[in-house]
Parts: structure tokens; C-alpha cells; sequence
């Protein structure tokens, strides 16, 4: 019964059948695939050489440049670090160079993308081949690169541009690398890497283009397609709505790698108004500075972590178990006085949650569920989920409601008892709002600090993650000031999760789901 | 297979009376429309059958077993919804196999079923494990972390070339499992089953190579054909349709209403047939229920229902254009029985009439509905055994075909007259208008039934 299901097929553009190779290079079992993939790979090396000695010249000053330019900006005019004028001409210069650089770049990739596509290389084969083939390529060239060069590409030409700063202020332009095995070595992976990294990145816009196609076709329900032309100025179109579209993200990711770069900072750095002086090192240092010291009262970031995971999971799962069915039947089910207890539900949000707080305690006290360490942290578990039912409730009010009750019925003929309905056709089709729902819980409980605050209290062994940064601001410097680079790292590690948490839900947010299942 | 019986059944939402005091007998192997305009009772009848909802009073029967308090699951009838309501989270295959494996998979198979694909899944994540440790220990640790990422990544790629991937790893291990244990035997005998009979409704419906796509991925008569045969797999006592057709765009709707036609005379199942359209009443009915305000105004054949109107409803309802009425009195004198309007008087012969001039009699001084479809109407040549009448006409409709004229008779009363053809007739012509006797209907204007 498990057929093989239906894939993508990455239709030819039509002009790749028309060539017909000579009889006696297609019994060596050469294709026009394996022709197409060695004239990109030949065309790659060919103008990457040529690129090279722009290189290894310029792209060391560039990082380095624009990595002291953008975070290390001096706040005061130290005229004798940082001479004004001639380094804003340098800036000037080098961002001029990169720009072009790029520009090039994008160029040289647009032209080639189009040549390939309209010599119609786009077929399936070909497609997993190429890809198959020039990931393995990057991977090696990585992997060895990496074992001979212990550190990754980045920080290694940072240094090495500090170490030829004095050349090129001296007006001297020279090559940083030396022309001894190891840099002969250095060169062959960097080719490698880069042919097969441009390989990849074209086989990913066939394939985007390709895809795009697909879905568009799905969507016409037509049964095929005439040959498209993909013209110069169509892929150009591509490549400068992305170009946008990516600085844009870095606008919004600025905030975030800025925090890291401080995470990845040396105190004496960061005093000196400087920025991820020793990266590794320090990434080292300061992580493991947070995650393994030992607060007063035994917290520690292990702890706190473990108790903000606990009281998050716990508030996410618990609130919608609890307001799942009571969604469901209000969404679905008569019964007498719906309304008013709908009103109640929702008059709960009518007020701002912090003047319960100390009702709450009160209450709580009296309940015993203040009276341990441990009684505190399940009080506060459940006061964060008697809080985040109403809004759980409504929203999934609100999601069921979209769910065509058709559906159920079906599944009541089709011999499902009442749960069964629910179980399996409704539930399914509430996952994107159970998710979202979900994530807003988790997070809500992840943030919370005023209830934490007064239930649990600092530097516990069960305080929640945001009480522990409150007791990390605490921590004092000679000069009085707080570490800058652990609350950084404290930061990245308390976002962590969320991030991973939203990356690998995305897929379920945005899926419309009941598309289609009714007209 | 099974017959299908209302007693008495009455069906009320608070104040409004939905279906009232409805009898009804539908015959095995019989294809029953119920029609009639929107909010009629015709879908509450359907939905009372299905037993989604409650009836308020009366019992229903199917196969002779009382039925009325019965949930939906434990009649035995298959429906199609006039949405389809396929499930949107399954392909084709599941939305028609979910049907029979509720009914046919036990509990202890399914969860036999969901314990194998959790031992697989870990035998998955286990041999990942020991393949990454095992190029770790013998190419080092770069190699050993890429292997992992590398081994993960294969993992996912599969399962999004291939989406099967899990019931695959599912299936593989029932099929082990089989050898040792009659649960799992019988759980694979049983998808077998179901795979037959999901692929031989697929076979008649003609849709096998859409069996592995999503509802979202169907044309509007795609999802129609696969709500079909999601009832058809199932093979039950009775059929139920609200409406099916009137989603499909009015080509489709033909070609769907004569393979529907087929297909119930094919698999010989009781069919209760939901509709507003009289067109697929009269095409695909054995019988035809007209419903009217909750009541069942007149059950019978297409030709019984068109050619022997019970009610004035009836009259009205069934047939395009609709049927002409003239409201007048009876009255009597030398020559013999006459309907009177304002403007007009129109002979009733005795001779013609026969025993219905009998009855039209009993109403001399009464008002009655004389009924005549726009088709019987005759115009221009004299017709014999008719009633004539002059008229003026006021406005023509060329459809073709027919040509559809409007008349006006007496003071402003209206006649649709329906001819063959095209006809060059033009706005403000005269032509006598000949009604032949035997295709007049009269009703009782005061209980809306007729009188002969």
C-alpha cells in the first residue's frame, strides 16, 4: 500500500533534447548533464583565479576594515589610534572596492545562471547530481581546510590582516600569504570550496526557479507548460528582490549579532571600546563563565535554565490540555448560558494581571503552596497556567470555529465516535494554532519576572532564568559597572531556545491547513 | 440491500417546526430525490437519517431496525456533503480508507500499529547513532561530527523525498511482526482489504492516479469523485447526498448527474437524494419527494410528479417555466360550465371533460386554479378538443430551442406559452391562444390540492 508517492519534477526547458552528443563520446557514458556540470565547474575555477588576488588582497581588509569601522567605532577621538582622515578614506575606498566586488559578483552569477538554464541543464537528473556532487565537494574542501587550518576562514584572515596592517598603511600592497606549501594548499581548498559553493548556490536557483514554476502550475491546474524563457532581465529581477530582501535582514539581525560580537568580547575589550578581540577564546570563557558559575544560594545558570524550561513546557502544555476541550465545546456544542461564560473567560483579560499579584500571594500562602522550595515552583507553574487559560481558550475558540464542522460530520458517518472526531480530524487541523498558541505561552512564562519575582524569588535553587539576569546585573566591576560580555552571553543562551523553538515550528505557523478540504 | 422508513417523525429548533409529521417509505435499490426550496426540511430529513441531528418526535427505521436513537456511526450509511468535507490533512487514499479501517481495524491493532512505529522510529535514530560513532572512531572526530549532521540530514531529506517514509517503516515492521503474531496478520490482511476496495472504487470512479494527493491538490470535480467513492468503499445500506452537484460548474454537473445515475443502477444501493434543482430531480429520481414548508407535498414517479401535479405547489414548482395559472370562478349556464375572470370566460366542454366535468361541477359558484404548462399551450393553428382564448404578447424569450412567449389574456393576467423553434413574433401581436382539455390541471385554491 505505501506506493511510491508523487515528487517535484524538474521539467527541461526543452533545449537540452535537441542536443545530440557524437556516438562515440555517449559510449564512454558521457551525458550532456556531465558536459554541463564540467563546463560550470571549469568556468568557477577559471574566474575565481582571477578573482583570487582580489582576494586574498582585499577581502582580509574589507572584514577587518568594516568589523572595526562598524563595532569599534571609538566614542572619543583618539587621534592617535584611529587617525580620522585618512581612515575614513580608507573605509571609503575599501567600501567602494567591496561594492564592486559584489556588484561583479551578482553579475557574473546572473549571467551564468541564465546561460545554464537556457542551455536547459534544468532536468532532474542533472539537478541531483550537480547537487549531490558539489556538496560533497564543499564539504570536503571544508572539512580539510579545517584540519589543516585549525581555525575557521574567518578569524584566521583577521589576523592575518592585522599582521599586513603596517603594509598597507604604508601603502604597500602585499600578499598576505606566503608561497610555501601551506598556502599552495589553502588555494587548491579555497577553489574548491568556492567552484563548489557556486555550483550549489546555481543548482538552488534552478531549483527555487523551478519550484516557483511548479507551484505556479499547481495552482493554474494546468496540465503543462509551454517553455519558459527565463530572460536576462527576469532573473536579474530575482537576484535584486533578494539582494533587498537580505538587506533588510541584516537591518533586523543587527540588534542580535551585535549582542554576540559583545558575548565574544574580552572585558579589557570592550574598555577599550573594541569588539571581539579574541573570539574563540572569549566565546569560551564567557559562555562557560555563565553556563558553570555558581550563584549565591546555589542558582546557577543550569538550574534557573531547567526551572524556566519546566515552568514554560509546563504552562504550554498543562493551559492547553486544560482549554483545549473547553474550546472545543464552546466553539462547537449548545448548551445553556454559553455567553455569559464566554464573557467571563474573557473579562479575565480585562484587567491588567499585575493587581492580582498580591491577592494571589495571599491566596497561595494560605494554600500552602508557598510553604517549600519546590510547592513555590509549582505555585507558580499554576498560576501561570490559571492566567494563560483564558487567552488559550479564546484563541483556540476562535481556530475551531474555523474548522468546517462538515469535517466532523463526515467523520461521524464515517464511523468515529465523538472524540474520535475530534481526536483525529479536528485536532490534526488545530495544530498550527495549537502551536502558536503554545509558543505565546512558553514564551509569556519564559519572560515572566514580577510573579517569579514575589513567588520564588532571586538566586534560588528553582528561580526561573529572568530572576538569575537580575541577580547577573547585581554583579559589580571594580568601576561599578556590570560585565557587559556575561550579560551577553546570557542573553544569547536565554534566546537560544526560542529561536530553535520558532525555527523548527515555522513550517506548522504558516501552513493554512484546511485548504481545500472543502469548497 | 435496505429499506429506509419515517414514522410520524417530526423535527422542531425551538419555536420553528422544521419537518412536520413526515411518512415516508423509501424502497430498496431505490434512487429517492427529495426536492423542494430552500429551507423545505429537505436537508433536516437528511441530516435525521444520518443522525446528526435528533428527531423530536416519530421513529425511523432502516432494514426494518429502529434506528432513531442510534449515533451516525452505528447505522451504517455513507454520505456526501454538499462540500465534500474531504479530510484536508489526509491524501485521497486515507480520506476513503478512514471509513473501513474505523470500522474494520480494532483498537488492539491500532495500538500494536502505533507501538511498532515507535520501535522503528528508535531503531532508526539508533543505527544513526552507531554509524556516526563508528566513522568517528575510525576517520576522527571532524569526520565523526559531520558524519552525525550528515547522517541526520539524510534522514530528513528521505522523509521529504519520500513522505511514505514513515508508514513505510511502519509497515516493514507489521510485516515482521506478522510472522509471530495473529494481531499483526490480521492488521495486514485487513489494510489489504482495504486497499482492494479503495482501488476498486477508485477504478470506477476513474481517479486511481490521484490516490497519493492531498484534497487541496483536486479540481472541484476531482474532490466530488473522491467524496464519492469515500462513500462507495464502505459499501452501506444507504447512500445520502445534500446536494453533490451544485458545486460543479454546469458542464460538469450534466456529466457528474448521468455517472451518478449509473453508478447508483451499477451498485444497487438505496440512495436518498438531496436537492433543490429540478432538473436532477426528474433525471435521476426512481421517485421524487416534493417538500414544502416541512411537509411532503407529493411523492411519485417524474412523470407522475409532472403530469398529475397533486398540489398547487407542486404544480408550481416542478417544471421550467413554470406552469400557468388562472384564478376564476365556476359558473354554470345554458351552454354548461365556465370559468370566469375579469376579461375571461372559458368553455368547459362536457364532452372533452367526461368524468371530471362531474367533479368541476360540485364547485359551480367556487373559485378553483385552472393549471396548464407553457408547453400545452397551442398558438396560431386550431387545435381540437381545446379551449381558446385570444392574447397579446408582451414580451418574447428566444432560448433556441424553444421560444418562450409572454401573453396577456383578460385584465392583465399573464401565459407563458412555450413553441418549438423560433418563431417571428414580435411585442404587441395578437394570436388565439388554444388550451387543450386534457392537459388541463384544476386545484382548490383554498386547500391548495387538486381537483381533477
Amino acid at each position: 500500500m505505501a506506493a511510491r508517492s508523487e515528487k517535484f519534477e524538474y521539467r527541461s526547458t526543452g533545449m537540452v533534447d535537441q542536443i545530440e552528443l557524437p556516438e562515440t563520446i555517449r559510449s564512454l557514458g558521457i551525458s550532456i548533464e556531465h558536459i554541463s556540470f564540467m563546463v560550470t565547474v571549469f568556468t568557477a575555477i577559471s574566474v575565481f583565479w582571477a578573482f583570487w588576488k582580489f582576494e586574498n588582497l582585499l577581502w582580509n581588509r574589507v572584514s577587518y576594515r568594516i568589523g572595526l569601522w562598524v563595532f569599534s567605532r571609538p566614542y572619543y577621538e583618539d587621534t592617535e589610534a584611529y587617525p580620522t582622515g585618512p581612515y575614513m578614506h580608507e573605509m571609503i575606498t575599501t567600501l567602494t572596492i567591496m561594492s564592486i566586488l559584489v556588484f561583479a559578483y551578482s553579475i557574473f552569477a546572473t549571467i551564468l545562471i541564465t546561460i545554464l538554464v537556457r542551455k536547459g541543464t534544468a532536468t532532474k537528473k542533472s539537478y541531483l547530481s550537480l547537487t549531490g556532487i558539489s556538496f560533497l565537494v564543499f564539504l570536503m574542501a571544508w572539512w580539510a581546510e579545517q584540519s589543516f587550518w585549525v581555525s575557521p576562514n574567518n578569524w584566521f584572515r583577521l589576523e592575518l590582516a592585522q599582521l599586513h596592517d603596517e603594509y598597507w598603511k604604508a601603502g604597500i600592497l602585499s600578499l598576505p600569504m606566503a608561497t610555501d606549501k601551506e598556502g599552495f594548499l589553502f588555494i587548491v581548498f579555497r577553489f574548491a570550496e568556492i567552484s563548489a559553493l557556486l555550483v550549489l548556490s546555481y543548482n538552488l536557483g534552478i531549483d527555487f526557479i523551478a519550484y516557483r514554476e511548479y507551484r505556479r502550475e499547481l495552482k493554474e491546474k494546468t496540465i503543462a507548460r509551454e517553455t519558459t524563457v527565463w530572460t536576462f532581465r527576469r532573473v536579474l529581477r530575482y537576484v535584486l528582490f533578494y539582494t533587498v530582501m537580505l538587506l533588510f535582514l541584516v537591518f533586523t539581525l543587527f540588534p542580535v549579532i551585535y549582542t554576540f560580537l559583545v558575548s565574544i568580547s574580552s572585558e579589557a575589550a570592550l574598555r577599550n571600546q573594541n569588539l571581539a578581540d579574541d573570539p574563540i577564546k572569549n566565546f569560551v570563557l564567557n559562555y562557560s563563565s555563565v553556563i558553570f558559575t555558581r550563584e549565591r544560594g546555589g542558582a546557577s545558570f543550569q538550574t534557573a535554565f531547567r526551572n524556566s524550561i519546566f515552568l514554560g513546557v509546563g504552562t504550554a502544555i498543562g493551559g492547553l490540555s486544560i482549554s483545549l476541550p473547553a474550546a472545543y465545546a464552546i466553539a462547537r456544542f449548545r448548551f445553556s448560558s454559553k455567553r455569559p461564560i464566554e464573557f467571563l473567560i474573557l473579562a479575565t483579560q480585562m484587567f491588567p494581571g499585575i493587581i492580582l499579584l498580591i491577592p494571589q500571594f495571599l491566596i497561595w500562602r494560605e494554600l500552602g503552596l508557598l510553604s517549600t522550595e519546590n510547592r513555590r515552583l509549582y505555585g507558580t507553574l499554576l498560576a501561570y497556567f490559571a492566567g494563560s487559560v483564558a487567552y488559550t481558550v479564546w484563541m483556540m475558540k476562535g481556530y475551531f470555529e474555523t474548522i468546517p464542522r462538515d469535517l466532523e460530520e463526515a467523520a461521524l458517518i464515517d464511523g468515529s465516535s465523538n472524540f474520535g472526531a475530534f481526536a483525529r480530524i479536528s485536532l490534526p487541523l488545530a495544530a498550527p494554532g495549537m502551536v502558536a498558541v503554545g509558543i505565546f505561552t512558553f514564551l509569556g512564562a519564559w519572560n515572566e519576572f514580577a510573579l517569579a519575582q514575589i513567588f520564588i524569588g532571586e538566586n534560588k535553587p528553582t528561580s526561573p532564568l529572568p530572576l538569575l539576569f537580575y541577580s547577573y546585573q547585581d554583579t559589580s566591576a571594580p568601576d561599578n559597572k556590570p560585565f557587559f560580555q556575561l550579560l551577553a552571553a546570557y542573553s544569547m543562551l536565554v534566546a537560544l531556545p526560542i529561536i530553535i523553538l520558532f525555527m523548527s515550528l515555522q513550517r506548522l505557523l504558516a501552513r493554512g491547513a484546511t485548504a481545500g478540504g472543502v469548497k | 440491500m435496505a429499506e429506509v422508513k419515517f414514522e410520524n417523525v417530526t423535527k422542531a429548533f425551538g419555536e420553528t417546526v422544521a419537518v412536520r409529521d413526515l411518512d415516508l417509505e423509501i424502497h430498496d435499490k431505490e434512487f429517492l430525490v427529495l426536492v423542494g426550496p430552500s429551507g423545505c426540511g429537505k436537508t433536516t430529513t437528511l441530516r435525521m437519517l444520518a443522525g446528526l441531528e435528533d428527531t423530536t418526535k416519530g421513529r425511523i427505521y432502516i432494514d426494518g431496525k429502529d434506528v432513531t436513537f442510534l449515533p451516525p456511526k452505528d447505522r451504517d450509511i455513507a454520505m456526501v456533503f454538499q462540500s465534500y468535507a474531504l479530510y484536508p490533512h489526509m491524501n485521497v487514499y486515507d480520506n476513503m480508507a478512514f471509513g473501513l479501517r474505523n470500522r474494520l481495524i480494532s483498537t488492539g491493532m491500532k495500538q500494536l500499529r502505533a507501538g511498532v512505529t515507535l520501535v522503528m522510529w528508535l531503531i532508526v535514530i539508533a543505527i544513526i547513532t552507531v554509524l556516526s560513532q563508528v566513522a568517528g572512531m575510525i576517520f576522527g572526530k571532524p569526520f565523526y561530527s559531520m558524519m552525525m549532521f550528515g547522517g541526520i540530514g539524510a534522514f530528513f531529506l528521505a522523509l521529504s523525498l519520500y513522505p511514505d517514509f514513515r508508514l513505510t517503516l511502519t509497515w516493514k515492521g507489521m510485516i515482521f511482526l506478522s510472522r509471530y503474531s495473529n494481531l499483526a496478520r490480521d492488521y495486514i490482511r485487513i489494510e489489504k482489504t482495504i486497499e482492494e476496495r479503495v482501488k476498486w472504487a477508485a477504478e470506477i470512479l476513474e481517479i486511481p492516479e490521484l490516490l497519493k494527493r492531498k484534497p487541496r491538490q483536486l479540481s472541484g470535480g476531482q474532490r466530488q469523485r473522491v467524496a464519492l467513492g469515500r462513500a462507495m468503499v464502505r459499501q452501506p445500506k444507504v447512500f445520502l447526498m445534500d446536494e453533490p452537484l451544485s458545486n460543479l460548474d454546469a458542464k460538469l454537473r450534466n456529466s457528474m448527474r448521468a455517472e451518478l445515475a449509473s453508478l447508483q443502477s451499477k451498485l444497487e444501493i438505496t440512495t436518498v437524494y438531496v436537492t433543490h434543482d429540478q432538473v436532477e430531480a426528474m433525471t435521476l429520481g426512481h421517485r421524487i419527494a416534493v417538500m414544502n414548508k416541512g411537509v411532503i407535498e407529493q411523492i411519485g414517479t417524474p412523470d407522475e410528479v409532472y403530469s398529475r401535479p397533486e398540489t398547487l405547489f407542486v404544480a408550481g414548482f416542478i417544471g421550467t417555466p413554470t406552469m400557468n395559472f388562472i384564478r376564476g370562478k365556476i359558473e354554470s349556464d345554458q351552454n354548461g360550465l365556465k370559468l370566469v375572470s375579469p376579461g375571461i370566460s372559458l368553455l368547459l366542454s362536457e364532452s372533452e371533460l367526461g368524468k371530471r366535468y362531474q367533479q368541476l361541477k360540485q364547485y359551480t359558484g367556487k373559485d378553483v386554479v385552472l393549471g396548464i404548462r407553457p408547453e400545452n399551450v397551442k398558438i396560431e393553428t386550431e387545435v381540437e378538443k381545446a379551449a381558446s382564448l385570444p392574447g397579446i404578447v408582451t414580451f418574447v424569450e428566444p432560448i433556441g430551442s424553444v421560444t418562450n412567449l409572454f401573453f396577456e389574456i383578460g385584465r392583465g393576467e399573464k401565459i407563458t406559452v412555450s413553441v418549438e423553434g423560433y418563431r417571428k413574433i414580435g411585442r404587441g401581436d395578437s394570436s388565439t391562444l388554444f388550451f387543450p382539455y386534457d392537459m388541463m390541471h384544476f386545484f382548490d385554491p383554498a386547500s391548495g390540492k387538486r381537483i381533477c
